[in-house]
Protein backbone atom coordinates (compact mmCIF):
# COMPACT_ATOMS: atom_id res chain seq x y z
CA UNK A 1 0.00 0.00 0.00
CA UNK A 2 3.07 2.11 0.86
CA UNK A 3 4.23 1.29 -2.43
CA UNK A 4 1.94 2.85 -4.35
CA UNK A 5 1.14 5.67 -2.44
CA UNK A 6 5.00 6.65 -3.35
CA UNK A 7 4.12 5.78 -6.97
CA UNK A 8 1.26 8.31 -7.28
CA UNK A 9 3.92 10.79 -5.44
CA UNK A 10 6.54 9.76 -8.25
CA UNK A 11 4.15 10.50 -10.75
CA UNK A 12 3.23 14.32 -9.59
CA UNK A 13 7.08 14.45 -8.79
CA UNK A 14 8.36 13.86 -12.49
CA UNK A 15 4.93 15.71 -14.25
CA UNK A 16 6.39 18.55 -11.61
CA UNK A 17 9.60 18.64 -13.63
CA UNK A 18 7.58 19.46 -16.86
CA UNK A 19 9.16 18.37 -20.34
CA UNK A 20 12.66 17.30 -19.10
CA UNK A 21 11.63 14.30 -18.20
CA UNK A 22 11.48 13.68 -22.01
CA UNK A 23 14.76 13.58 -22.63
CA UNK A 24 15.62 9.98 -21.37
CA UNK A 25 13.26 8.67 -23.66
CA UNK A 26 14.81 11.25 -26.59
CA UNK A 27 18.24 9.77 -26.14
CA UNK A 28 16.99 6.18 -26.06
CA UNK A 29 14.67 5.88 -28.67
CA UNK A 30 15.96 8.72 -31.31
CA UNK A 31 19.08 9.53 -30.32
CA UNK A 32 20.91 6.04 -29.67
CA UNK A 33 19.76 4.48 -32.50
CA UNK A 34 20.50 6.88 -34.78
CA UNK A 35 23.52 6.82 -33.87
CA UNK A 36 23.38 3.10 -34.39
CA UNK A 37 21.67 3.41 -37.82
CA UNK A 38 23.77 5.57 -38.85
CA UNK A 39 27.29 3.03 -38.04
CA UNK A 40 24.90 0.30 -39.28
CA UNK A 41 24.77 2.22 -42.54
CA UNK A 42 28.32 2.68 -42.51
CA UNK A 43 30.00 -0.69 -41.48
CA UNK A 44 26.91 -3.13 -41.22
CA UNK A 45 26.22 -5.77 -38.96
CA UNK A 46 29.21 -7.03 -37.55
CA UNK A 47 32.25 -6.32 -35.31
CA UNK A 48 32.34 -2.25 -35.55
CA UNK A 49 28.63 -2.02 -35.63
CA UNK A 50 28.62 -4.42 -31.51
CA UNK A 51 31.76 -2.03 -30.29
CA UNK A 52 29.99 1.61 -31.46
CA UNK A 53 26.65 0.04 -29.83
CA UNK A 54 28.21 -0.79 -26.47
CA UNK A 55 30.50 2.37 -26.50
CA UNK A 56 27.69 4.66 -26.76
CA UNK A 57 25.11 2.62 -24.39
CA UNK A 58 27.78 3.07 -21.99
CA UNK A 59 28.06 6.53 -22.35
CA UNK A 60 24.40 7.05 -22.33
CA UNK A 61 22.54 4.95 -20.31
CA UNK A 62 24.16 4.82 -17.07
CA UNK A 63 23.97 8.60 -16.96
CA UNK A 64 20.45 9.18 -18.32
CA UNK A 65 18.97 6.30 -15.80
CA UNK A 66 19.74 8.30 -12.84
CA UNK A 67 17.86 11.42 -14.57
CA UNK A 68 14.09 10.68 -13.06
CA UNK A 69 15.16 10.10 -9.92
CA UNK A 70 17.18 13.65 -9.79
CA UNK A 71 14.00 15.35 -11.24
CA UNK A 72 12.40 13.36 -8.68
CA UNK A 73 14.37 14.35 -5.72
CA UNK A 74 15.20 18.00 -6.80
CA UNK A 75 11.99 18.88 -5.18
CA UNK A 76 13.17 17.65 -1.69
CA UNK A 77 16.63 19.23 -2.13
CA UNK A 78 16.08 22.50 -3.72
CA UNK A 79 12.88 23.60 -3.72
CA UNK A 80 11.89 26.64 -1.57
CA UNK A 81 9.98 25.72 1.96
CA UNK A 82 10.70 21.87 0.91
CA UNK A 83 11.06 20.82 4.35
CA UNK A 84 6.71 19.96 4.44
CA UNK A 85 7.74 17.58 1.51
CA UNK A 86 9.56 15.42 4.76
CA UNK A 87 6.78 15.59 6.98
CA UNK A 88 4.92 12.67 6.17
CA UNK A 89 7.63 11.34 3.46
CA UNK A 90 10.44 9.62 5.43
CA UNK A 91 11.70 7.03 2.45
CA UNK A 92 13.33 9.12 -0.72
CA UNK A 93 14.89 6.17 -1.10
CA UNK A 94 11.89 4.78 -3.18
CA UNK A 95 11.45 7.30 -5.75
CA UNK A 96 14.89 6.20 -6.68
CA UNK A 97 14.09 2.74 -6.69
CA UNK A 98 10.82 3.68 -8.64
CA UNK A 99 12.60 5.39 -11.41
CA UNK A 100 15.34 2.89 -12.00
CA UNK A 101 12.41 0.37 -12.66
CA UNK A 102 10.28 2.68 -14.78
CA UNK A 103 13.80 2.96 -17.03
CA UNK A 104 14.62 -0.67 -17.04
CA UNK A 105 11.21 -1.16 -18.47
CA UNK A 106 12.07 1.86 -20.99
CA UNK A 107 14.94 0.36 -21.86
CA UNK A 108 13.89 -3.48 -22.93
CA UNK A 109 12.21 -2.27 -25.99
CA UNK A 110 16.11 -1.21 -27.70
CA UNK A 111 17.36 -4.17 -26.18
CA UNK A 112 15.38 -6.38 -27.66
CA UNK A 113 16.19 -4.97 -30.82
CA UNK A 114 19.69 -5.58 -29.73
CA UNK A 115 18.84 -9.15 -28.96
CA UNK A 116 17.76 -9.67 -32.33
CA UNK A 117 20.86 -8.14 -33.51
CA UNK A 118 23.40 -9.59 -31.62
CA UNK A 119 23.59 -12.98 -29.48
CA UNK A 120 26.12 -11.44 -26.46
CA UNK A 121 23.40 -8.72 -26.16
CA UNK A 122 21.84 -10.66 -23.30
CA UNK A 123 25.28 -10.33 -21.26
CA UNK A 124 25.86 -6.20 -22.17
CA UNK A 125 21.99 -5.88 -21.35
CA UNK A 126 23.13 -7.36 -17.98
CA UNK A 127 26.27 -5.16 -17.90
CA UNK A 128 24.54 -2.16 -18.56
CA UNK A 129 21.95 -2.67 -15.60
CA UNK A 130 24.53 -2.90 -13.33
CA UNK A 131 26.04 0.28 -14.43
CA UNK A 132 22.77 1.96 -14.30
CA UNK A 133 22.41 0.67 -10.59
CA UNK A 134 25.93 2.03 -9.79
CA UNK A 135 25.26 5.46 -11.11
CA UNK A 136 21.77 5.40 -9.34
CA UNK A 137 23.60 4.73 -5.90
CA UNK A 138 26.26 7.64 -6.83
CA UNK A 139 23.58 10.34 -7.69
CA UNK A 140 21.24 9.11 -4.57
CA UNK A 141 24.45 9.68 -2.17
CA UNK A 142 25.34 12.85 -4.03
CA UNK A 143 21.93 14.82 -3.33
CA UNK A 144 21.99 13.15 0.11
CA UNK A 145 25.37 13.67 0.77
CA UNK A 146 25.57 17.56 -0.80
CA UNK A 147 22.08 18.55 -1.52
CA UNK A 148 22.45 19.68 -5.01
CA UNK A 149 21.23 18.86 -8.04
CA UNK A 150 24.23 20.86 -10.36
CA UNK A 151 26.58 18.70 -8.52
CA UNK A 152 24.85 14.86 -8.95
CA UNK A 153 24.53 15.88 -12.60
CA UNK A 154 27.89 16.94 -13.03
CA UNK A 155 30.19 14.26 -10.90
CA UNK A 156 28.47 11.11 -13.01
CA UNK A 157 29.63 13.13 -16.13
CA UNK A 158 33.32 13.38 -15.28
CA UNK A 159 33.00 9.51 -14.19
CA UNK A 160 31.93 8.95 -17.34
CA UNK A 161 34.87 10.39 -18.63
CA UNK A 162 37.36 9.67 -17.00
CA UNK A 163 35.87 5.83 -17.27
CA UNK A 164 36.44 6.11 -21.08
CA UNK A 165 39.91 7.78 -20.74
CA UNK A 166 40.68 4.42 -18.51
CA UNK A 167 39.27 2.64 -20.36
CA UNK A 168 41.69 3.80 -23.45
CA UNK A 169 44.22 3.67 -21.43
CA UNK A 170 44.98 1.39 -18.75
CA UNK A 171 47.01 2.27 -16.61
CA UNK A 172 47.15 2.60 -12.82
CA UNK A 173 44.20 1.25 -10.71
CA UNK A 174 40.81 0.48 -12.68
CA UNK A 175 38.34 2.54 -10.73
CA UNK A 176 36.27 3.01 -14.43
CA UNK A 177 32.76 1.51 -14.26
CA UNK A 178 33.42 1.04 -18.70
CA UNK A 179 34.37 -2.20 -20.18
CA UNK A 180 34.84 -1.93 -23.99
CA UNK A 181 35.15 -5.12 -24.98
CA UNK A 182 32.65 -7.69 -25.37
CA UNK A 183 30.67 -9.06 -22.59
CA UNK A 184 31.85 -12.46 -21.00
CA UNK A 185 31.07 -14.43 -17.69
CA UNK A 186 34.12 -14.05 -16.45
CA UNK A 187 34.05 -10.19 -17.24
CA UNK A 188 30.73 -9.93 -14.68
CA UNK A 189 32.16 -12.10 -12.04
CA UNK A 190 35.34 -10.03 -12.31
CA UNK A 191 34.71 -6.56 -12.89
CA UNK A 192 30.78 -6.28 -12.42
CA UNK A 193 29.48 -8.50 -9.38
CA UNK A 194 32.03 -5.85 -7.26
CA UNK A 195 30.60 -2.92 -8.99
CA UNK A 196 26.73 -4.11 -8.16
CA UNK A 197 27.69 -4.65 -4.69
CA UNK A 198 29.66 -1.53 -4.31
CA UNK A 199 26.41 -0.12 -5.07
CA UNK A 200 24.45 -1.51 -3.10
CA UNK A 201 26.36 -0.64 -0.11
CA UNK A 202 26.78 2.62 -1.25
CA UNK A 203 23.03 3.23 -1.67
CA UNK A 204 22.17 1.34 1.58
CA UNK A 205 24.99 3.58 3.08
CA UNK A 206 22.83 6.30 1.77
CA UNK A 207 19.38 4.91 3.00
CA UNK A 208 20.24 4.37 6.37
CA UNK A 209 22.40 7.54 6.81
CA UNK A 210 19.26 9.35 5.83
CA UNK A 211 16.61 7.83 8.16
CA UNK A 212 19.19 8.26 10.81
CA UNK A 213 20.34 11.90 10.54
CA UNK A 214 18.33 14.80 10.44
CA UNK A 215 16.37 14.15 7.06
CA UNK A 216 15.69 18.24 6.35
CA UNK A 217 18.71 20.23 6.12
CA UNK B 1 -2.59 16.73 23.29
CA UNK B 2 1.24 17.16 22.54
CA UNK B 3 3.42 17.48 25.61
CA UNK B 4 6.99 18.42 25.24
CA UNK B 5 9.30 17.76 28.04
CA UNK B 6 12.83 19.02 27.99
CA UNK B 7 13.19 19.14 24.33
CA UNK B 8 16.70 20.43 23.22
CA UNK B 9 18.06 21.05 20.20
CA UNK B 10 21.27 22.40 18.79
CA UNK B 11 23.13 22.93 15.64
CA UNK B 12 26.83 22.69 16.40
CA UNK B 13 28.08 25.19 19.03
CA UNK B 14 24.51 27.09 18.94
CA UNK B 15 21.91 25.66 21.19
CA UNK B 16 18.57 26.56 18.86
CA UNK B 17 16.09 25.64 21.65
CA UNK B 18 17.45 25.07 25.31
CA UNK B 19 15.31 22.37 27.39
CA UNK B 20 11.37 23.64 26.36
CA UNK B 21 9.17 21.81 28.47
CA UNK B 22 5.24 22.67 27.47
CA UNK B 23 1.64 21.40 27.14
CA UNK B 24 -0.54 21.68 24.35
CA UNK B 25 -4.47 21.78 24.41
CA UNK B 26 -6.88 21.48 21.42
CA UNK B 27 -6.38 25.16 21.72
CA UNK B 28 -4.92 27.81 19.33
CA UNK B 29 -1.26 28.86 20.36
CA UNK B 30 0.24 31.67 19.43
CA UNK B 31 4.36 31.46 19.17
CA UNK B 32 6.15 35.26 19.36
CA UNK B 33 9.92 35.64 19.99
CA UNK B 34 12.72 37.89 18.19
CA UNK B 35 14.57 36.54 15.35
CA UNK B 36 16.88 33.74 16.32
CA UNK B 37 14.97 32.83 19.33
CA UNK B 38 13.97 29.12 18.07
CA UNK B 39 10.69 29.17 17.38
CA UNK B 40 11.19 27.77 13.66
CA UNK B 41 13.58 24.92 15.05
CA UNK B 42 10.84 24.18 17.81
CA UNK B 43 8.38 24.40 15.08
CA UNK B 44 10.21 21.56 13.08
CA UNK B 45 10.89 19.61 16.09
CA UNK B 46 7.19 19.27 16.25
CA UNK B 47 6.53 18.38 12.74
CA UNK B 48 9.17 15.28 12.89
CA UNK B 49 11.51 17.10 10.95
CA UNK B 50 14.56 17.46 13.25
CA UNK B 51 16.26 15.01 15.54
CA UNK B 52 15.88 15.77 19.40
CA UNK B 53 17.11 15.35 22.73
CA UNK B 54 14.06 15.22 25.16
CA UNK B 55 10.75 14.31 24.69
CA UNK B 56 7.88 15.11 22.21
CA UNK B 57 4.62 12.72 22.71
CA UNK B 58 1.31 12.99 21.06
CA UNK B 59 -1.29 11.58 23.03
CA UNK B 60 1.27 9.53 24.75
CA UNK B 61 3.00 8.37 22.13
CA UNK B 62 6.66 9.65 21.31
CA UNK B 63 6.39 11.16 18.20
CA UNK B 64 10.09 9.94 16.48
CA UNK B 65 8.44 6.50 17.12
CA UNK B 66 5.48 7.15 15.22
CA UNK B 67 5.21 5.66 11.39
CA UNK B 68 4.65 7.71 8.48
CA UNK B 69 0.86 7.82 8.60
CA UNK B 70 0.69 7.70 12.02
CA UNK B 71 0.81 11.40 12.58
CA UNK B 72 -1.94 13.74 11.36
CA UNK B 73 -0.29 17.05 10.95
CA UNK B 74 -1.02 19.88 8.59
CA UNK B 75 2.40 22.10 8.57
CA UNK B 76 3.15 25.70 6.53
CA UNK B 77 6.97 26.15 6.29
CA UNK B 78 7.72 29.98 6.51
CA UNK B 79 9.24 29.69 2.72
CA UNK B 80 6.25 27.70 0.30
CA UNK B 81 6.65 27.62 -3.02
CA UNK B 82 7.15 24.53 -5.16
CA UNK B 83 6.06 22.25 -7.99
CA UNK B 84 5.80 24.95 -10.31
CA UNK B 85 4.22 22.70 -12.78
CA UNK B 86 1.38 21.15 -11.30
CA UNK B 87 -1.75 22.82 -11.24
CA UNK B 88 -3.07 23.89 -7.36
CA UNK B 89 -5.60 20.51 -7.74
CA UNK B 90 -2.52 18.65 -8.44
CA UNK B 91 -0.60 19.76 -5.71
CA UNK B 92 -3.24 19.27 -3.20
CA UNK B 93 -3.13 15.86 -4.75
CA UNK B 94 -0.06 14.85 -3.92
CA UNK B 95 -0.28 16.19 -0.40
CA UNK B 96 -3.41 14.24 0.46
CA UNK B 97 -1.29 11.09 -1.06
CA UNK B 98 1.74 12.08 1.16
CA UNK B 99 -0.74 13.09 4.44
CA UNK B 100 -2.00 9.18 3.25
CA UNK B 101 -5.63 10.66 2.96
CA UNK B 102 -7.85 9.78 0.33
CA UNK B 103 -7.78 12.03 -2.65
CA UNK B 104 -11.36 12.99 -2.36
CA UNK B 105 -11.85 15.91 -5.01
CA UNK B 106 -14.71 17.26 -2.21
CA UNK B 107 -12.11 17.80 0.27
CA UNK B 108 -9.57 19.26 -1.54
CA UNK B 109 -12.47 21.34 -3.49
CA UNK B 110 -13.74 22.49 0.10
CA UNK B 111 -9.85 23.62 0.87
CA UNK B 112 -9.10 25.47 -2.03
CA UNK B 113 -12.36 27.29 -1.58
CA UNK B 114 -11.83 28.23 1.90
CA UNK B 115 -8.71 29.82 0.78
CA UNK B 116 -9.92 31.60 -1.55
CA UNK B 117 -8.54 29.98 -4.85
CA UNK B 118 -11.26 28.02 -6.37
CA UNK B 119 -10.89 29.65 -9.60
CA UNK B 120 -7.24 29.00 -10.17
CA UNK B 121 -7.97 25.24 -9.21
CA UNK B 122 -6.64 24.39 -12.79
CA UNK B 123 -3.76 26.48 -13.10
CA UNK B 124 -0.04 25.82 -12.94
CA UNK B 125 1.37 27.32 -9.63
CA UNK B 126 4.02 28.99 -11.60
CA UNK B 127 1.66 31.60 -12.90
CA UNK B 128 0.28 32.40 -9.11
CA UNK B 129 1.26 35.48 -7.61
CA UNK B 130 3.72 34.84 -4.34
CA UNK B 131 0.20 35.66 -1.74
CA UNK B 132 -2.19 32.85 -3.53
CA UNK B 133 1.06 30.57 -3.33
CA UNK B 134 0.51 31.57 0.34
CA UNK B 135 -2.41 30.51 0.49
CA UNK B 136 -2.03 27.34 -1.51
CA UNK B 137 0.47 26.25 1.82
CA UNK B 138 -2.18 27.02 3.95
CA UNK B 139 -4.75 24.68 1.73
CA UNK B 140 -2.07 22.37 1.57
CA UNK B 141 -2.11 22.45 5.39
CA UNK B 142 -5.80 22.30 6.69
CA UNK B 143 -5.98 18.75 4.43
CA UNK B 144 -7.32 16.01 5.78
CA UNK B 145 -8.81 17.64 9.41
CA UNK B 146 -5.17 17.29 10.83
CA UNK B 147 -4.82 17.17 14.95
CA UNK B 148 -1.60 19.49 14.52
CA UNK B 149 -1.30 22.51 12.49
CA UNK B 150 1.75 24.28 12.43
CA UNK B 151 1.75 27.94 10.64
CA UNK B 152 5.20 29.08 10.53
CA UNK B 153 5.04 33.03 9.34
CA UNK B 154 1.35 32.12 7.79
CA UNK B 155 0.46 36.06 6.98
CA UNK B 156 3.73 37.00 5.09
CA UNK B 157 2.70 38.23 1.72
CA UNK B 158 -0.93 38.09 2.46
CA UNK B 159 -3.03 41.13 1.45
CA UNK B 160 -5.06 42.99 4.18
CA UNK B 161 -8.36 41.04 3.05
CA UNK B 162 -6.51 37.39 2.42
CA UNK B 163 -5.00 38.15 6.24
CA UNK B 164 -8.99 38.73 7.73
CA UNK B 165 -9.41 35.50 5.91
CA UNK B 166 -7.11 33.54 7.29
CA UNK B 167 -7.53 34.75 10.73
CA UNK B 168 -11.05 33.66 9.88
CA UNK B 169 -10.01 29.81 8.74
CA UNK B 170 -8.01 29.54 12.14
CA UNK B 171 -10.64 31.02 14.56
CA UNK B 172 -12.94 28.11 12.82
CA UNK B 173 -10.28 25.90 13.68
CA UNK B 174 -10.72 26.38 17.51
CA UNK B 175 -11.44 23.44 19.57
CA UNK B 176 -10.90 20.94 16.93
CA UNK B 177 -7.47 20.51 16.46
CA UNK B 178 -4.08 21.55 18.58
CA UNK B 179 -2.82 25.29 16.06
CA UNK B 180 0.50 26.84 16.59
CA UNK B 181 0.97 30.03 14.72
CA UNK B 182 3.87 31.33 14.83
CA UNK B 183 4.27 35.03 13.56
CA UNK B 184 6.04 38.21 14.04
CA UNK B 185 2.28 40.23 13.86
CA UNK B 186 1.59 40.53 17.88
CA UNK B 187 -1.98 41.79 16.26
CA UNK B 188 -2.98 38.24 14.71
CA UNK B 189 -1.95 36.86 17.39
CA UNK B 190 -3.63 39.12 20.06
CA UNK B 191 -7.09 38.45 17.55
CA UNK B 192 -6.97 34.95 16.82
CA UNK B 193 -4.93 32.81 19.37
CA UNK B 194 -6.12 31.58 23.34
CA UNK B 195 -2.81 31.58 24.63
CA UNK B 196 0.78 33.16 23.71
CA UNK B 197 3.77 31.49 24.25
CA UNK B 198 6.90 34.12 24.44
CA UNK B 199 10.22 32.32 23.33
CA UNK B 200 13.77 33.88 23.50
CA UNK B 201 17.03 32.22 23.21
CA UNK B 202 15.44 28.63 22.92
CA UNK B 203 13.90 29.02 25.97
CA UNK B 204 10.36 29.67 27.34
CA UNK B 205 10.11 33.00 28.49
CA UNK B 206 5.86 32.89 29.84
CA UNK B 207 2.77 32.11 28.17
CA UNK B 208 -0.83 33.04 28.74
CA UNK B 209 -3.76 34.83 27.40
CA UNK B 210 -3.67 37.47 25.45
CA UNK B 211 -4.76 39.29 28.58
CA UNK B 212 -2.43 38.29 30.81
CA UNK B 213 0.80 38.83 28.51
CA UNK B 214 -0.39 42.72 28.26
CA UNK B 215 -0.51 42.41 32.12
CA UNK B 216 3.09 42.13 31.87
CA UNK B 217 3.51 45.68 31.07
CA UNK B 218 0.74 47.01 33.26
CA UNK B 219 1.83 50.45 34.56
CA UNK B 220 4.97 49.77 32.63
CA UNK B 221 4.02 51.85 29.37
CA UNK B 222 4.24 55.42 28.43
CA UNK B 223 2.69 58.22 25.68
CA UNK B 224 4.57 61.33 26.31
CA UNK B 225 5.55 64.41 23.49
CA UNK B 226 8.65 63.44 21.55
CA UNK B 227 10.71 66.68 23.16
CA UNK B 228 10.22 65.43 26.94
CA UNK B 229 12.24 62.33 26.02
CA UNK B 230 15.18 63.48 28.06
CA UNK B 231 13.03 63.50 31.25
CA UNK B 232 12.65 59.85 30.83
CA UNK B 233 14.50 58.19 33.59
CA UNK B 234 16.52 54.56 33.66
CA UNK B 235 16.24 51.87 31.56
CA UNK B 236 13.50 52.29 28.73
CA UNK B 237 12.91 50.95 25.77
CA UNK B 238 10.79 52.83 22.90
CA UNK B 239 8.24 50.98 21.08
CA UNK B 240 6.48 53.39 18.79
CA UNK B 241 7.02 56.67 17.49
CA UNK B 242 3.33 58.20 17.31
CA UNK B 243 1.91 61.47 16.34
CA UNK B 244 -1.27 63.14 18.07
CA UNK B 245 -3.93 64.83 16.11
CA UNK B 246 -2.46 67.74 16.16
CA UNK B 247 0.46 66.46 14.09
CA UNK B 248 2.68 66.48 17.55
CA UNK B 249 5.44 63.65 17.69
CA UNK B 250 5.09 61.52 20.51
CA UNK B 251 6.85 58.67 21.96
CA UNK B 252 5.45 55.30 23.53
CA UNK B 253 7.89 53.36 25.67
CA UNK B 254 7.90 50.89 28.20
CA UNK B 255 10.10 51.28 31.27
CA UNK B 256 10.41 49.34 35.03
CA UNK B 257 11.19 52.59 36.87
CA UNK B 258 8.70 54.84 37.61
CA UNK B 259 8.38 57.68 35.67
CA UNK B 260 6.71 61.48 36.22
CA UNK B 261 4.15 60.85 33.26
CA UNK B 262 1.08 59.37 33.23
CA UNK B 263 1.43 55.55 32.06
CA UNK B 264 -1.32 53.95 29.45
CA UNK B 265 -3.05 51.33 28.56
CA UNK B 266 -0.75 48.00 27.93
CA UNK B 267 -1.32 45.89 24.85
CA UNK B 268 0.29 42.26 24.00
CA UNK B 269 3.05 44.24 22.08
CA UNK B 270 3.91 46.10 25.63
CA UNK B 271 4.03 42.83 27.30
CA UNK B 272 5.70 40.54 24.43
CA UNK B 273 8.61 43.89 24.98
CA UNK B 274 8.32 43.55 28.67
CA UNK B 275 8.62 39.98 28.55
CA UNK B 276 11.96 40.13 25.98
CA UNK B 277 13.76 42.91 27.40
CA UNK B 278 13.13 41.68 30.74
CA UNK B 279 12.01 45.14 31.55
Amino acid sequence: MQYKKYLKQNYFLLKSAGVSIFIPLVIIYFFLPFLNYSSYLKYGIGTTLYNNIITYSQVFIPFFSTWWSILTLKEFIEGQGNEVLFVNTKRTHLFVCINFIIFVFMLIPLYIVYFCLFDNMKLEFIKILIECVLFNSISFAIMSFFRSVAISLTLPVIYTMYSFFRGYSSQGIDLSFVSLNEATYEQLTDKYIPILLVSIILFEVTRRTNSRTTRYQ
Amino acid sequence: MITISNLTKSFKKTLAVNHFSFEFDNKIYGLLGPNGAGKTTLLRCLAGLYDYTGSIKENGKEISALKEQERNIGYLPQKFGMFGQLTVKEMLQYFCLQKGISVKSADIEACIKSVGLEDKTNKKISTLSGGMVRRLGIAQALLGKPSLIIFDEPTAGLDPEERIRFKNIVKSLHGKCTVILSTHIVSDIASVCDETIIMNDGKLICCGTSEEISQKAKNKVYLIPEEKQNLIKGKYYIIQNTSDETGKSQLRFVSQENQNFDTVEATVEDGYICSIKNI
